[in-house]
């Protein structure tokens, strides 16, 4: 049986499409078969990310609607061995989607392999609701702004009242934090929220640190997944978040100034 | 999925859900009176029974069920069924269109003020949204309240109350053994306690009693009120937020204190 994990926020532009490619990856790179599904029908992003978009024959909602089977729909990831995409339609909306279609996906799904990553969309509608649905861990990504934290405050009320888990009475999604976009320095003036005040509100683990970096941005741009950047502190921010996901016990990083070679040489 | 049986088409399907009823007890054979009781009752709260589905409970004596019927339609409540319906009041419901319900297997009955409408089962709720997390993370216990050897519930919240939801201990008190996020509402109709943070909503006396209070570990709530007295964050002292406090209504007037 896979695992299903729901890679979700609330709010949008956070970084969960990032997060869902990064972190899928980073399973797979592990020697774990991992997929990685776009819920974000009508704004499909994932295989961008991916950079897998010229491959995309059929898609998600395809395979829903039976005109296509999984193994048509699955594009194998040419860098990554054991990562596989299911890329969301772009012509299609989020009614697209239906419990008992996704259900029967990710149950096929689920015969052939050890993580699910589902991608939500932003929002807390139908296309939200799908993708956490049947989760039984949830990635909560969160930006260091206020905002961004009620959000996944609210989302975290949804996963323990409207996924299968809650509906069913068992034990509840298991919730992971991570904050992305985190710069040390902005909170030290105050600017964002810190590591302690959204752990302070939201109450739950925290698994990842990704600070704020070009090489985010210019990884979507080339599509390839941050956790391939090796020069970049936000690919050892996922592949610890990874590591630590799978059981092994990392200290954080990044979560501190960088301190200059001037001020390291002064013991500041 | 359990609990659901789907036709073939999908665009019909049977649900199993757990729903909280108000239960109406009536000890009164005489519909008059009981017209005038319950009038009485509602007017102490107007609109606050609006449309609200009740179960009748006749645990001894067999009015004339279709004026009983009739009497609380025109209060504007719903009569949905019968609870634990005697042979003759089994009959008299089935002429008059209502279902027969049984108490869950194992609760026993409960007293109650002759002149409250009380809640039956666990979780009392008023928003649909919480109502799945009712069912996972509240759980009301009952206790022995005055001499009088009534019951009244609590509800014990032991998760989280996120942005968005809202949670109403109808009759009871509500006890949160962590935080009320931004955003949330907790309500009670007597006290509310919270032992983690309160950054949302907190209603005590929700029903009108104003001599419920709010006691909260740390105090930076949207809005405090109790029995309708509301105060919001801009109105409050800056000295206790964030503080350990307690919230009491005195003459109209919301004080928040400090506790030690």
């Amino acid at each position: 049986m896979a695992k299903i994990i729901v890679v979700t926020s609330g709010k949008g532009g956070v970084g969960k499409t990032t997060t869902a490619a990064s972190f899928a990856a980073g399973l797979a790179m592990r020697g774990h078969k991992t997929i990685v599904i776009d819920f974000d029908v009508g704004l499909r992003n994932l295989d961008l990310i991916m950079g897998c978009e010229r491959r995309v024959v059929f898609d998600f909602v395809n395979v829903i609607n039976g005109e296509a089977n999984l193994k048509q729909a699955m594009i194998r990831d040419k860098r990554i061995d054991n990562l596989y995409i299911l890329a969301a339609s772009q012509t299609r909306d989020k009614d697209a989607l239906d419990l008992a279609g996704v259900e029967r996906t990710l149950n096929k799904l689920s015969e052939e392999f050890e993580y699910i990553v589902c991608d939500s969309p932003a929002g807390i509608e139908k296309g939200a609701l799908m993708a956490m649905h049947f989760a039984d861990e949830a990635l909560v990504v969160t930006n260091p702004e206020v905002s961004s934290v009620r959000d996944s405050d609210r989302v975290l009320g949804m996963l323990s009242s409207r996924t299968r888990r809650a509906e069913q009475g068992e034990e509840p999604v298991k919730e992971h934090l991570i904050v992305t976009r985190y710069a040390p320095e902005r909170v030290g003036k105050g600017e964002m929220l810190s590591l302690e005040d959204i752990s302070d509100i939201l109450a739950i683990p925290l698994l990842g640190v990704v600070p704020e970096s070009e090489t985010v941005l210019n990884a979507s741009n080339s599509g390839a997944p941050v956790v391939l950047e090796e020069t970049a502190d936000a690919c050892y921010a996922y592949l610890d978040a990874v590591a630590r996901f799978l059981g092994e016990n990392r200290p954080m990083r990044f979560t501190e100034v960088k301190k200059g070679f001037f001020n390291r040489l002064m013991g500041r | 999925m359990a609990g659901s049986t789907t036709t073939a088409e999908s665009g019909v399907v049977f649900k199993g859900r757990m729903m909280t009823l108000t239960v109406l007890e009536i000890r009164e054979a005489d519909s008059d009176r009981i017209a005038t009781q319950v009038a009485a009752q509602l007017k102490r709260s107007p609109g606050f029974f609006s449309r609200m589905p009740v179960l009748l409970s006749l645990p001894d004596v067999v009015p004339d069920l279709a004026r009983v019927c009739e009497i609380l339609r025109q209060q504007d409540l719903i009569v949905v069924g019968v609870l634990d319906a005697s042979e003759p009041v089994a009959r008299a419901a089935g002429d008059a269109g209502l279902a027969m319900m049984k108490s869950p297997a194992g609760s026993n009955r409960r007293q109650s003020s002759a002149d409250t409408a009380r809640t039956s089962g666990a979780q009392s709720e008023r928003a649909p949204e919480p109502a799945g997390d009712a069912a996972s993370d509240a759980t009301a216990a009952t206790r022995d309240d005055d001499s009088n050897g009534r019951k009244t519930p609590t509800r014990l919240v032991t998760r989280p109350v996120r942005s968005g939801q809202q949670i109403y201990a109808r009759g009871g008190d509500l006890v949160i053994a962590t935080s009320v996020s931004e955003g949330a509402e907790v309500l009670a109709d007597g006290h509310i306690h919270i032992y983690g943070a309160l950054r949302g909503r907190a209603l005590a006396g929700a029903s009108g009693d104003g001599e419920a209070r709010i006691f909260c570990r740390r105090f930076e709530p949207d809005l405090v009120a109790i029995a309708g007295c509301y105060k919001v964050a801009d109105a409050m002292d800056e000295g206790v937020r964030c503080q350990a406090v307690q919230v009491s209504l005195d003459n109209d007037n919301l004080h928040i204190e400090l506790q030690e």
